[in-house]
């Protein structure tokens, strides 16, 4: 029980991005970075998302304490609506919602995350395994609930700031050392104002392994990844993707831990796949249109 | 306002920029230094296109073995000790 050990979640969440800021600069370094040649305007962007970051990272710890892990899920398809609306509006983006090919982006857009929520709350008859205890209970769903859509609206706002960074030309891992860097920056006052107890500061065991993992995948190797696909895709492909992720959490939970599987998530998965092949379809057919 | 981010119109971004909303503060590159993958991008191949989508699924994949690593491998899920 690794957790329950006293480590504060917020000072995971400073540790696990601080071996993401190592992993980026040195990648960085690597890749011709030379840190006098940051500066002006760029700078400050990549200071404003690396705030962002830090609320991003803190707010999805919150909503996960009050709302549980399963109103977390169902309120992270948000992100792509909001990032499509925000590209949008900043014209970002564009879209000929008339022409077929319009129709058919928001109509997958739309199944893709109506599913999505829908299998985070919808379960149905047992289809396959036998089912578990749970992961986590709600304390306060509202407050999670609010939470998430805090953490979801940074997170489309981030992906376009992003965006626009990206469009100066800055290569990509440049920019993300430089957004981690303030993260961390940003997250240790932050996380000192939560966890003032010595005691929640001493990461052991398996929480070492934890933020590693953290660190150097789903925060160094995932933000590269986003970014690539921001910088050439656009921001709202970048994020429709998001909804996928229950339904892979899912298939991995029936894998690893012979968790049940239910008939509603097997149909919401479904759903979720079908609406993404059709918005990207569709992202696709309107991008040929634009050219 | 022809600025997209589909594959095959990014190459019309540093064309047209000027006329729309992009950019209006980080514009200017020469405050940067020099970047080599400069603001003109050539439409994507397929394989581009399918490496990035590849990359995006993959990182999903990563996040939800996270999620069963951190999360549901715990009990307490990043709750224990907050507030």
């Amino acid at each position: 029980m690794p957790l329950r050990q006293g480590c504060n979640p917020c000072v995971l969440t400073l540790y696990r991005e601080v071996v993401g800021a190592v992993v980026l600069f040195c990648a960085a370094t690597w890749n011709g970075l030379q840190v006098s040649a940051l500066k002006g305007p760029v700078l400050r962007h990549c200071a404003v998302s690396g705030l962002v970051y830090a609320l991003i990272r803190l707010s999805v710890v919150f909503a996960l304490h009050d709302g549980g892990a399963n109103i977390t899920a169902a309120l992270v398809p948000l992100c792509p609506v909001l990032t499509l609306g925000l590209s949008l509006a900043l014209g970002l983006e564009t879209m000929q919602a008339h022409t077929r090919s319009g129709v058919v982006m928001l109509g997958g857009l739309v199944l893709c995350v109506t599913c999505s929520a829908l299998m985070a709350v919808v379960k149905g008859p047992l289809a396959f395994g036998t089912p578990g205890t749970g992961t986590s209970a709600p304390t306060s769903p509202t407050s999670g609930v609010l939470w998430m859509i805090v953490n979801t609206a940074l997170s489309a706002a981030v992906q376009v700031h992003n965006k626009r960074i990206l469009a100066t030309g800055l290569p990509v891992i440049h920019m993300l050392a430089a957004i981690s860097f303030f993260c961390v920056v940003c997250l240790i006052p932050l996380t000192s104002a939560v966890a003032h107890v010595p005691k929640m500061w001493l990461p052991t065991g398996w929480l070492i392994v934890a933020c590693v993992y953290s660190g150097v995948f789903p925060t160094a190797v995932n933000n590269i990844l986003m970014s690539r696909a921001n910088k050439h895709l656009g921001p709202t492909v970048a994020n429709l993707w998001l909804p996928l992720q229950p339904v892979i959490t899912c298939a991995l939970d029936f894998v690893t831990l012979g968790d049940a599987v239910y008939v509603g998530q097997l149909l919401c998965g479904l759903g979720v796949n079908a609406g993404l092949i059709l918005a990207i379809w569709g992202k696709h057919e309107q991008g040929k249109v634009a050219a | 306002m022809r600025v997209s981010t589909g594959a095959a119109s990014d190459a019309a971004l540093d064309v047209d920029a000027d006329q729309t909303l992009l950019l209006p503060a980080v514009k200017d590159s020469d405050e940067t230094g020099s970047h080599d993958d400069a603001v003109s991008v050539p439409p994507l191949t397929r394989a581009q296109l399918v490496s990035l989508h590849g990359g995006l699924f993959l990182a999903l994949v990563i996040w939800s073995v996270m999620h069963i690593v951190v999360v549901r491998l715990t009990p307490a899920p990043l709750t224990s000790s907050l507030h």
